[in-house]
Protein backbone atom coordinates (compact mmCIF):
# COMPACT_ATOMS: atom_id res chain seq x y z
CA UNK A 1 0.00 0.00 0.00
CA UNK A 2 2.79 2.68 0.98
CA UNK A 3 4.61 1.69 -2.14
CA UNK A 4 1.83 1.93 -4.15
CA UNK A 5 1.22 6.01 -3.10
CA UNK A 6 4.64 6.59 -2.92
CA UNK A 7 4.61 5.93 -7.37
CA UNK A 8 2.26 8.94 -7.66
CA UNK A 9 4.80 11.61 -9.15
CA UNK A 10 4.07 14.57 -6.65
CA UNK A 11 5.43 12.01 -3.45
CA UNK A 12 8.02 10.43 -5.63
CA UNK A 13 9.64 13.61 -5.55
CA UNK A 14 9.55 14.17 -1.98
CA UNK A 15 10.53 10.41 -0.84
CA UNK A 16 13.28 11.29 -3.13
CA UNK A 17 14.48 13.93 -1.70
CA UNK A 18 14.23 13.28 1.65
CA UNK A 19 16.29 10.01 1.47
CA UNK A 20 19.15 11.83 -0.34
CA UNK A 21 19.07 14.49 2.41
CA UNK A 22 21.90 14.40 3.74
CA UNK A 23 21.79 17.18 6.10
CA UNK A 24 18.58 15.64 7.66
CA UNK A 25 21.41 13.29 9.30
CA UNK A 26 23.82 16.05 10.39
CA UNK A 27 20.14 17.96 12.21
CA UNK A 28 19.84 15.19 14.68
CA UNK A 29 19.57 16.20 18.00
CA UNK A 30 20.23 13.82 20.55
CA UNK A 31 19.60 14.38 23.92
CA UNK A 32 21.58 16.48 26.38
CA UNK A 33 24.17 15.09 28.42
CA UNK A 34 25.64 16.10 31.81
CA UNK A 35 28.63 14.48 33.84
CA UNK A 36 30.21 15.23 37.06
CA UNK A 37 33.37 14.08 38.80
CA UNK A 38 32.05 13.88 42.26
CA UNK A 39 34.22 14.35 45.48
CA UNK A 40 34.72 10.04 46.06
CA UNK A 41 35.92 9.90 42.43
CA UNK A 42 32.99 8.56 41.42
CA UNK A 43 31.84 9.50 37.39
CA UNK A 44 28.00 10.72 37.25
CA UNK A 45 26.25 10.57 34.08
CA UNK A 46 22.78 11.47 33.62
CA UNK A 47 20.46 12.69 30.61
CA UNK A 48 17.93 14.08 32.64
CA UNK A 49 15.53 15.86 29.65
CA UNK A 50 15.23 12.67 28.49
CA UNK A 51 10.68 12.88 27.21
CA UNK A 52 9.89 9.48 29.15
CA UNK A 53 7.95 8.44 31.98
CA UNK A 54 10.46 5.56 33.04
CA UNK A 55 13.66 6.22 35.18
CA UNK A 56 16.44 4.33 34.39
CA UNK A 57 19.86 4.42 36.48
CA UNK A 58 23.01 2.26 36.50
CA UNK A 59 25.83 1.34 38.41
CA UNK A 60 28.98 0.19 36.74
CA UNK A 61 31.99 -1.04 38.52
CA UNK A 62 35.10 -1.42 36.19
CA UNK A 63 35.10 -4.86 37.52
CA UNK A 64 34.16 -7.50 34.69
CA UNK A 65 36.08 -10.64 34.13
CA UNK A 66 39.63 -8.59 33.14
CA UNK A 67 40.30 -7.81 37.10
CA UNK A 68 39.98 -11.44 37.72
CA UNK A 69 42.67 -13.35 39.34
CA UNK A 70 43.29 -16.15 36.93
CA UNK A 71 43.06 -18.59 39.46
CA UNK A 72 39.43 -17.70 39.97
CA UNK A 73 38.22 -17.72 36.33
CA UNK A 74 34.72 -16.81 36.09
CA UNK A 75 34.45 -15.28 39.24
CA UNK A 76 32.35 -12.20 37.73
CA UNK A 77 30.19 -14.20 36.13
CA UNK A 78 29.20 -15.59 39.52
CA UNK A 79 29.15 -11.83 41.20
CA UNK A 80 26.06 -11.00 38.40
CA UNK A 81 24.72 -14.02 39.04
CA UNK A 82 24.51 -13.51 42.98
CA UNK A 83 22.44 -10.39 42.20
CA UNK A 84 20.18 -9.95 44.59
CA UNK A 85 20.87 -12.18 47.21
CA UNK A 86 20.43 -11.55 50.99
CA UNK A 87 22.14 -8.58 52.21
CA UNK A 88 23.17 -7.76 55.46
CA UNK A 89 19.80 -5.80 55.95
CA UNK A 90 17.38 -7.19 53.33
CA UNK A 91 16.21 -10.56 52.50
CA UNK A 92 16.29 -11.62 48.96
CA UNK A 93 12.32 -12.48 49.76
CA UNK A 94 12.23 -8.37 50.63
CA UNK A 95 14.35 -7.85 47.38
CA UNK A 96 12.48 -9.17 45.25
CA UNK A 97 8.69 -8.66 46.41
CA UNK A 98 9.21 -5.18 46.96
CA UNK A 99 11.03 -4.27 43.55
CA UNK A 100 8.53 -6.57 41.75
CA UNK A 101 5.50 -4.61 43.90
CA UNK A 102 6.37 -1.19 42.70
CA UNK A 103 6.72 -2.71 39.13
CA UNK A 104 10.44 -1.98 38.74
CA UNK A 105 12.58 -4.39 36.43
CA UNK A 106 15.63 -5.02 38.05
CA UNK A 107 19.00 -6.37 35.60
CA UNK A 108 22.58 -6.86 36.23
CA UNK A 109 25.07 -7.40 33.07
CA UNK A 110 28.39 -7.78 33.13
CA UNK A 111 31.38 -8.11 30.25
CA UNK A 112 35.40 -8.00 30.15
CA UNK A 113 35.47 -4.84 32.11
CA UNK A 114 32.53 -3.85 34.03
CA UNK A 115 29.65 -5.07 36.08
CA UNK A 116 26.45 -2.87 35.70
CA UNK A 117 23.40 -2.83 37.84
CA UNK A 118 20.67 -1.39 36.43
CA UNK A 119 17.26 -0.21 37.66
CA UNK A 120 13.99 0.73 35.51
CA UNK A 121 10.75 1.76 37.31
CA UNK A 122 8.29 4.53 36.64
CA UNK A 123 9.57 7.76 37.87
CA UNK A 124 7.12 7.91 40.86
CA UNK A 125 7.97 4.46 42.12
CA UNK A 126 11.87 4.59 41.57
CA UNK A 127 12.65 6.23 44.93
CA UNK A 128 11.15 3.52 46.49
CA UNK A 129 12.81 1.31 45.33
CA UNK A 130 15.72 2.34 45.46
CA UNK A 131 16.43 1.32 48.95
CA UNK A 132 16.52 -2.46 47.75
CA UNK A 133 18.71 -1.40 44.47
CA UNK A 134 21.14 0.12 46.36
CA UNK A 135 21.14 -2.28 49.94
CA UNK A 136 21.72 -5.24 47.43
CA UNK A 137 24.99 -3.54 45.50
CA UNK A 138 26.83 -2.32 48.33
CA UNK A 139 25.78 -4.60 51.21
CA UNK A 140 26.14 -8.36 49.72
CA UNK A 141 26.54 -10.75 52.40
CA UNK A 142 26.59 -14.01 49.75
CA UNK A 143 25.46 -16.52 52.14
CA UNK A 144 26.88 -20.08 51.43
CA UNK A 145 23.69 -21.99 51.05
CA UNK A 146 22.15 -19.02 49.38
CA UNK A 147 25.12 -20.01 46.50
CA UNK A 148 24.55 -23.17 46.34
CA UNK A 149 21.06 -22.69 46.04
CA UNK A 150 21.75 -20.62 42.84
CA UNK A 151 23.81 -23.51 41.24
CA UNK A 152 21.22 -24.79 39.57
CA UNK A 153 20.42 -21.73 37.53
CA UNK A 154 23.81 -20.48 36.92
CA UNK A 155 24.28 -24.42 35.80
CA UNK A 156 21.66 -23.55 33.39
CA UNK A 157 22.73 -19.99 32.53
CA UNK A 158 26.38 -21.99 31.56
CA UNK A 159 24.25 -24.24 29.46
CA UNK A 160 22.02 -21.44 27.39
CA UNK A 161 25.09 -19.45 26.32
CA UNK A 162 25.06 -19.53 22.73
CA UNK A 163 28.26 -21.14 20.76
CA UNK A 164 28.49 -18.23 18.91
CA UNK A 165 29.58 -16.77 22.27
CA UNK A 166 31.36 -19.33 22.97
CA UNK A 167 33.59 -18.85 19.97
CA UNK A 168 34.26 -14.93 20.96
CA UNK A 169 35.15 -15.58 24.18
CA UNK A 170 38.05 -18.11 22.58
CA UNK A 171 38.61 -15.24 20.22
CA UNK A 172 39.37 -13.21 23.08
CA UNK A 173 41.48 -15.93 24.71
CA UNK A 174 43.61 -16.47 21.59
CA UNK A 175 44.00 -12.89 20.54
CA UNK A 176 45.07 -11.55 24.57
CA UNK A 177 45.97 -14.46 26.83
CA UNK A 178 45.58 -12.52 29.74
CA UNK A 179 43.98 -9.55 31.14
CA UNK A 180 40.86 -9.16 27.82
CA UNK A 181 41.60 -12.39 27.54
CA UNK A 182 40.52 -14.20 30.93
CA UNK A 183 36.74 -16.07 29.69
CA UNK A 184 33.44 -14.26 30.76
CA UNK A 185 31.83 -17.59 31.28
CA UNK A 186 32.22 -19.49 34.98
CA UNK A 187 34.48 -22.29 33.95
CA UNK A 188 33.12 -26.17 34.79
CA UNK A 189 35.88 -26.91 37.24
CA UNK A 190 35.72 -23.64 39.56
CA UNK A 191 31.65 -24.23 40.14
CA UNK A 192 32.31 -25.73 43.33
CA UNK A 193 35.38 -23.67 44.05
CA UNK A 194 34.22 -20.39 43.96
CA UNK A 195 32.03 -19.68 47.18
CA UNK A 196 31.16 -16.55 49.37
CA UNK A 197 35.15 -15.85 50.29
CA UNK A 198 35.80 -15.55 47.03
CA UNK A 199 32.67 -13.44 46.26
CA UNK A 200 33.25 -11.28 49.41
CA UNK A 201 36.91 -10.28 48.46
CA UNK A 202 36.17 -9.53 45.07
CA UNK A 203 33.33 -7.44 45.99
CA UNK A 204 35.12 -5.66 48.70
CA UNK A 205 39.01 -4.86 45.96
CA UNK A 206 36.60 -3.84 42.82
CA UNK A 207 33.06 -2.46 44.36
CA UNK A 208 34.31 0.95 44.94
CA UNK A 209 33.99 4.36 44.77
CA UNK A 210 36.64 5.01 42.31
CA UNK A 211 36.05 2.23 40.08
CA UNK A 212 31.71 3.01 40.01
CA UNK A 213 30.15 4.76 37.41
CA UNK A 214 26.55 6.22 37.95
CA UNK A 215 24.67 6.80 34.98
CA UNK A 216 20.91 7.58 34.64
CA UNK A 217 17.94 8.37 31.88
CA UNK A 218 15.31 10.27 33.11
CA UNK A 219 16.85 11.39 35.90
CA UNK A 220 18.93 14.54 37.12
CA UNK A 221 22.40 14.64 38.25
CA UNK A 222 21.73 15.45 41.73
CA UNK A 223 19.57 12.41 42.60
CA UNK A 224 22.55 10.22 41.00
CA UNK A 225 25.02 12.16 43.73
CA UNK A 226 22.74 10.97 46.31
CA UNK A 227 22.53 7.55 45.05
CA UNK A 228 26.41 8.20 45.38
CA UNK A 229 26.07 8.87 49.04
CA UNK A 230 23.35 6.36 49.73
CA UNK A 231 25.70 3.55 48.47
CA UNK A 232 28.66 4.76 50.94
CA UNK A 233 31.34 2.66 49.11
CA UNK A 234 34.16 1.99 50.84
CA UNK A 235 37.10 4.47 49.08
CA UNK A 236 39.25 1.86 47.63
CA UNK A 237 42.02 2.20 45.28
CA UNK A 238 41.91 2.21 41.43
CA UNK A 239 43.48 -0.94 40.30
CA UNK A 240 46.66 -0.76 38.27
CA UNK A 241 45.41 -2.74 35.62
CA UNK A 242 48.54 -3.68 33.34
CA UNK A 243 47.85 -2.59 29.40
CA UNK A 244 45.93 -5.19 27.31
CA UNK A 245 48.73 -6.84 24.77
CA UNK A 246 47.60 -8.01 21.95
CA UNK A 247 49.78 -11.41 20.88
CA UNK A 248 47.68 -12.80 17.91
CA UNK A 249 48.87 -16.07 15.86
CA UNK A 250 47.06 -17.95 18.80
CA UNK A 251 44.87 -20.77 17.17
CA UNK A 252 42.41 -21.78 19.99
CA UNK A 253 39.07 -24.42 19.37
CA UNK A 254 36.93 -26.65 20.93
CA UNK A 255 35.19 -29.50 19.14
CA UNK A 256 31.59 -30.05 20.24
CA UNK A 257 29.04 -32.13 18.74
CA UNK A 258 27.50 -29.48 17.16
CA UNK A 259 26.72 -29.62 13.03
CA UNK A 260 27.71 -26.01 12.58
CA UNK A 261 31.87 -25.01 12.68
CA UNK A 262 31.87 -21.47 14.51
CA UNK A 263 35.01 -19.81 13.82
CA UNK A 264 35.97 -16.45 14.95
CA UNK A 265 38.75 -14.23 13.45
CA UNK A 266 40.52 -11.52 14.68
CA UNK A 267 43.32 -8.97 14.25
CA UNK A 268 44.34 -6.23 16.05
CA UNK A 269 41.74 -3.10 16.48
CA UNK A 270 41.58 0.16 17.90
CA UNK A 271 40.56 1.42 21.05
CA UNK A 272 37.64 3.40 21.86
CA UNK A 273 39.02 6.45 22.16
CA UNK A 274 41.64 6.24 19.09
CA UNK A 275 41.32 8.92 16.88
CA UNK A 276 41.13 5.97 14.06
CA UNK A 277 37.59 4.24 15.83
CA UNK A 278 35.28 6.29 13.40
CA UNK A 279 36.86 4.88 10.54
CA UNK A 280 37.10 1.01 12.01
CA UNK A 281 33.32 1.67 13.07
CA UNK A 282 32.55 2.15 9.69
CA UNK A 283 34.90 -0.89 7.80
CA UNK A 284 32.84 -2.96 10.31
CA UNK A 285 29.45 -2.18 8.59
CA UNK A 286 31.34 -2.10 5.00
CA UNK A 287 32.45 -5.81 6.04
CA UNK A 288 29.07 -6.49 6.77
CA UNK A 289 26.94 -6.46 9.80
CA UNK A 290 24.21 -9.81 8.29
CA UNK A 291 21.62 -8.88 6.94
CA UNK A 292 19.15 -6.23 7.60
CA UNK A 293 16.69 -7.70 5.17
CA UNK A 294 14.84 -10.77 7.02
CA UNK A 295 15.90 -14.23 5.70
CA UNK A 296 18.17 -11.90 3.31
CA UNK A 297 21.89 -12.30 2.68
CA UNK A 298 23.78 -9.29 3.60
CA UNK A 299 25.24 -6.66 1.07
CA UNK A 300 28.41 -6.59 2.99
CA UNK A 301 31.70 -7.16 1.49
CA UNK A 302 32.54 -10.35 3.74
CA UNK A 303 28.97 -12.37 2.46
CA UNK A 304 29.81 -10.90 -0.82
CA UNK A 305 33.36 -12.63 -1.35
CA UNK A 306 31.95 -15.83 0.54
CA UNK A 307 28.58 -16.15 -1.80
CA UNK A 308 31.38 -16.04 -5.24
CA UNK A 309 33.48 -19.08 -3.87
CA UNK A 310 30.38 -21.41 -5.08
CA UNK A 311 30.47 -23.08 -1.21
CA UNK A 312 27.43 -23.92 0.25
CA UNK A 313 24.84 -20.92 1.26
CA UNK A 314 24.42 -22.80 4.71
CA UNK A 315 26.32 -19.60 6.26
CA UNK A 316 26.20 -16.39 8.78
CA UNK A 317 28.99 -13.74 8.49
CA UNK A 318 29.14 -10.69 10.17
CA UNK A 319 32.24 -8.25 11.24
CA UNK A 320 33.20 -7.93 14.59
CA UNK A 321 34.93 -4.74 16.54
CA UNK A 322 35.43 -4.54 20.02
CA UNK A 323 36.66 -1.60 21.48
CA UNK A 324 38.06 -1.45 24.71
CA UNK A 325 39.29 0.84 26.98
CA UNK A 326 43.19 0.34 26.03
CA UNK A 327 43.04 -2.31 23.15
CA UNK A 328 40.26 -3.27 20.56
CA UNK A 329 39.51 -6.32 18.27
CA UNK A 330 38.53 -6.31 14.96
CA UNK A 331 37.64 -9.36 12.08
CA UNK A 332 34.57 -11.38 11.65
CA UNK A 333 32.48 -14.17 13.20
CA UNK A 334 31.74 -17.04 10.84
CA UNK A 335 29.39 -19.90 11.01
CA UNK A 336 29.07 -22.39 8.28
CA UNK A 337 28.17 -25.90 8.40
CA UNK A 338 29.55 -28.19 5.84
CA UNK A 339 33.06 -30.10 4.68
CA UNK A 340 34.60 -27.41 2.43
CA UNK A 341 35.12 -24.84 5.68
CA UNK A 342 38.55 -23.78 4.30
CA UNK A 343 36.79 -22.42 1.15
CA UNK A 344 34.67 -20.21 3.00
CA UNK A 345 37.27 -19.35 5.94
CA UNK A 346 39.66 -18.60 3.27
CA UNK A 347 37.51 -16.05 1.35
CA UNK A 348 36.92 -14.27 4.31
CA UNK A 349 40.07 -14.20 5.47
CA UNK A 350 41.16 -12.88 2.41
CA UNK A 351 38.52 -10.22 2.32
CA UNK A 352 39.13 -9.01 5.80
CA UNK A 353 43.27 -8.52 4.79
CA UNK A 354 41.95 -6.46 1.49
CA UNK A 355 38.45 -5.60 1.29
CA UNK A 356 36.98 -3.80 -1.71
CA UNK A 357 37.09 -0.16 -0.57
CA UNK A 358 34.88 1.82 -3.02
CA UNK A 359 32.84 5.43 -2.63
CA UNK A 360 29.64 3.78 -2.89
CA UNK A 361 30.41 0.90 -0.59
CA UNK A 362 31.59 3.07 1.98
CA UNK A 363 28.29 5.00 2.17
CA UNK A 364 26.45 2.22 2.30
CA UNK A 365 27.98 1.60 5.90
CA UNK A 366 28.32 4.92 6.90
CA UNK A 367 24.69 5.26 6.26
CA UNK A 368 23.91 1.89 8.06
CA UNK A 369 26.28 3.26 11.09
CA UNK A 370 24.72 6.21 11.45
CA UNK A 371 21.16 4.68 11.45
CA UNK A 372 22.60 2.02 14.25
CA UNK A 373 23.41 5.41 16.39
CA UNK A 374 20.30 7.53 15.65
CA UNK A 375 18.04 3.80 16.68
CA UNK A 376 20.14 3.34 19.51
CA UNK A 377 19.40 6.84 20.74
CA UNK A 378 15.62 6.32 20.19
CA UNK A 379 14.92 4.12 23.38
CA UNK A 380 15.75 5.44 26.99
CA UNK A 381 17.57 2.05 27.63
CA UNK A 382 19.54 2.43 24.05
CA UNK A 383 20.57 5.62 25.71
CA UNK A 384 21.43 4.20 29.25
CA UNK A 385 23.64 1.44 27.70
CA UNK A 386 25.32 3.88 25.39
CA UNK A 387 26.34 6.58 27.65
CA UNK A 388 27.27 3.81 30.35
CA UNK A 389 29.25 2.40 27.71
CA UNK A 390 31.15 5.63 26.43
CA UNK A 391 31.63 6.47 30.46
CA UNK A 392 33.33 3.01 30.88
CA UNK A 393 35.57 3.10 28.07
CA UNK A 394 36.64 6.56 27.62
CA UNK A 395 35.59 8.27 30.55
CA UNK A 396 33.47 11.05 29.14
CA UNK A 397 30.73 10.69 27.09
CA UNK A 398 30.44 12.28 23.76
CA UNK A 399 26.89 13.25 22.40
CA UNK A 400 25.05 11.75 20.01
CA UNK A 401 25.06 14.66 17.15
CA UNK A 402 28.87 14.78 17.40
CA UNK A 403 29.36 10.33 17.09
CA UNK A 404 27.30 11.40 14.37
CA UNK A 405 29.02 13.98 12.75
CA UNK A 406 32.30 11.90 13.56
CA UNK A 407 30.76 8.96 11.37
CA UNK A 408 30.22 11.54 8.75
CA UNK A 409 33.45 13.15 8.56
CA UNK A 410 35.38 9.60 7.43
CA UNK A 411 36.97 9.06 3.97
CA UNK A 412 37.26 6.68 1.58
CA UNK A 413 41.00 7.35 2.71
CA UNK A 414 40.45 6.49 6.08
CA UNK A 415 38.80 3.52 6.04
CA UNK A 416 41.69 2.17 3.92
CA UNK A 417 44.12 2.85 6.37
CA UNK A 418 42.33 1.19 9.05
CA UNK A 419 41.68 -1.94 6.79
CA UNK A 420 45.69 -1.90 6.34
CA UNK A 421 46.23 -1.75 9.78
CA UNK A 422 44.08 -5.05 9.88
CA UNK A 423 46.25 -6.52 7.33
CA UNK A 424 49.52 -6.03 9.19
CA UNK A 425 48.51 -7.20 12.35
CA UNK A 426 48.89 -10.85 13.33
CA UNK A 427 45.43 -12.74 13.45
CA UNK A 428 44.19 -15.00 16.30
CA UNK A 429 41.53 -17.52 15.48
CA UNK A 430 39.00 -19.65 17.32
CA UNK A 431 36.60 -22.45 16.61
CA UNK A 432 33.83 -23.89 18.11
CA UNK A 433 32.06 -27.14 17.42
CA UNK A 434 32.19 -29.10 14.20
CA UNK A 435 35.85 -28.04 13.76
CA UNK A 436 37.04 -30.98 12.00
CA UNK A 437 37.72 -29.39 8.53
CA UNK A 438 39.07 -26.22 9.94
CA UNK A 439 42.20 -25.40 8.34
CA UNK A 440 45.27 -23.55 10.86
CA UNK A 441 45.79 -20.09 10.84
CA UNK A 442 49.62 -20.67 8.89
CA UNK A 443 47.72 -22.75 6.63
CA UNK A 444 45.38 -19.87 5.52
CA UNK B 1 6.00 -11.19 84.49
CA UNK B 2 8.72 -9.47 85.83
CA UNK B 3 9.37 -12.62 88.78
CA UNK B 4 9.31 -14.95 86.12
CA UNK B 5 11.94 -12.75 83.83
CA UNK B 6 13.84 -12.39 87.42
CA UNK B 7 14.30 -16.10 87.92
CA UNK B 8 15.50 -16.37 84.48
CA UNK B 9 17.68 -14.23 84.01
CA UNK B 10 19.49 -15.37 86.83
CA UNK B 11 22.04 -17.63 85.77
CA UNK B 12 22.55 -19.68 88.87
CA UNK B 13 18.95 -20.95 88.62
CA UNK B 14 19.58 -21.19 84.77
CA UNK B 15 22.13 -23.61 85.21
CA UNK B 16 20.39 -25.35 88.09
CA UNK B 17 17.20 -25.93 85.48
CA UNK B 18 20.04 -27.08 83.08
CA UNK B 19 21.70 -29.42 84.73
CA UNK B 20 18.06 -31.04 86.04
CA UNK B 21 16.92 -31.39 82.12
CA UNK B 22 19.31 -34.58 81.80
CA UNK B 23 20.34 -33.97 78.47
CA UNK B 24 24.08 -33.05 79.33
CA UNK B 25 24.47 -36.11 81.36
CA UNK B 26 25.01 -38.03 77.79
CA UNK B 27 27.06 -34.87 75.93
CA UNK B 28 24.09 -33.31 74.56
CA UNK B 29 24.45 -29.51 73.58
CA UNK B 30 21.10 -27.74 74.44
CA UNK B 31 20.32 -26.97 70.11
CA UNK B 32 20.89 -31.03 69.95
CA UNK B 33 17.60 -31.82 71.52
CA UNK B 34 15.28 -29.30 69.67
CA UNK B 35 12.20 -30.74 68.00
CA UNK B 36 13.05 -30.97 64.28
CA UNK B 37 9.89 -28.54 63.01
CA UNK B 38 10.57 -26.91 59.57
CA UNK B 39 12.37 -23.98 60.65
CA UNK B 40 15.28 -26.26 62.75
CA UNK B 41 15.39 -28.15 59.73
CA UNK B 42 16.33 -25.31 57.14
CA UNK B 43 18.61 -23.69 60.42
CA UNK B 44 20.78 -27.20 60.13
CA UNK B 45 20.84 -27.13 56.60
CA UNK B 46 22.68 -23.56 56.74
CA UNK B 47 24.76 -24.84 59.54
CA UNK B 48 28.29 -25.46 58.17
CA UNK B 49 29.29 -28.96 57.54
CA UNK B 50 31.85 -29.32 60.34
CA UNK B 51 29.04 -28.23 62.85
CA UNK B 52 26.92 -30.86 61.47
CA UNK B 53 29.40 -33.20 61.81
CA UNK B 54 30.16 -32.59 65.53
CA UNK B 55 25.79 -32.95 66.15
CA UNK B 56 25.79 -36.17 64.61
CA UNK B 57 28.47 -37.45 66.31
CA UNK B 58 26.63 -36.08 69.80
CA UNK B 59 23.52 -37.64 68.79
CA UNK B 60 25.01 -41.03 68.12
CA UNK B 61 26.75 -40.79 70.87
CA UNK B 62 24.06 -40.21 72.98
CA UNK B 63 21.47 -42.73 71.67
CA UNK B 64 24.27 -45.63 72.24
CA UNK B 65 24.80 -44.58 75.94
CA UNK B 66 21.04 -45.00 76.15
CA UNK B 67 20.80 -47.87 74.32
CA UNK B 68 22.94 -49.40 76.83
CA UNK B 69 21.45 -47.95 79.86
CA UNK B 70 24.84 -45.73 80.93
CA UNK B 71 25.81 -41.97 81.13
CA UNK B 72 28.95 -40.50 80.46
CA UNK B 73 31.44 -40.08 83.35
CA UNK B 74 30.93 -36.86 85.27
CA UNK B 75 33.78 -35.39 83.96
CA UNK B 76 32.42 -35.35 80.26
CA UNK B 77 28.84 -34.24 81.06
CA UNK B 78 28.08 -31.07 79.23
CA UNK B 79 28.32 -28.15 81.11
CA UNK B 80 26.48 -24.94 81.09
CA UNK B 81 28.67 -22.48 80.50
CA UNK B 82 29.90 -24.36 77.48
CA UNK B 83 27.09 -25.20 76.00
CA UNK B 84 27.63 -23.16 72.45
CA UNK B 85 23.76 -23.02 70.80
CA UNK B 86 25.41 -23.22 67.97
CA UNK B 87 22.19 -23.31 65.89
CA UNK B 88 20.88 -20.16 67.78
CA UNK B 89 22.03 -17.22 65.01
CA UNK B 90 21.03 -19.55 61.84
CA UNK B 91 17.21 -20.40 63.43
CA UNK B 92 16.60 -16.62 64.33
CA UNK B 93 17.33 -15.93 60.67
CA UNK B 94 15.20 -18.54 59.61
CA UNK B 95 12.07 -17.49 62.15
CA UNK B 96 12.74 -13.91 60.48
CA UNK B 97 12.67 -14.90 57.04
CA UNK B 98 9.68 -16.75 57.33
CA UNK B 99 7.00 -14.16 59.83
CA UNK B 100 8.34 -11.82 56.37
CA UNK B 101 6.59 -14.19 54.69
CA UNK B 102 4.01 -14.33 56.69
CA UNK B 103 3.48 -10.53 56.88
CA UNK B 104 3.74 -10.05 53.14
CA UNK B 105 1.10 -13.01 52.05
CA UNK B 106 -1.32 -11.55 55.16
CA UNK B 107 -0.61 -7.47 53.79
CA UNK B 108 -0.28 -7.78 50.39
CA UNK B 109 -2.42 -10.97 49.16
Amino acid sequence: MAMSTLKTPVLNGIAKRCYSNKAAALSIKGPDVQTKKLPNNTLVVAVPNYPTKIGRISVTFLSGSRYEDPENAGLAQLLRSSAGLTTQSSTTFAILRNLGHLGTNYLVTSDRETITYTIEAHKDNLSSGLRYFIDSISNQSFKPWELTDNLKRLEYELLTIPPELRVLDLAHKAAYRNGLGNTVFLPKYNIKKLGSEHLLYYAKNNLNSNNAIISGVGVDLDTLALISEDLNLPNGERKNVSKAKYFGGGDIRKSKPLDTTYLAVVGEGVSYKDPQSAAFAVLEFLLGKGSSVKWGVGQGVLEQSILKTNASENFAVTSLNYNYSDSGLFGFLLAYNGKDVSKVLKAAVQSLNSPTITDSEVNRAKNQLIYSLVASSESGAGILENITNQAVVSGEVVPFEKLIAAAEAVSVEDVKKAASKIASSKLSLAGYGNVAHTPYLDNL
Amino acid sequence: MSIFKAITSNVAIRRWAYNLSGFNRYGLHHDDVLQESDDVKEALRRLPAHKVDERTFRIIRAMQLSLQKIELPKEQWTKFEEDDRYLQPYLEEVVREREEKEFWEKNYY
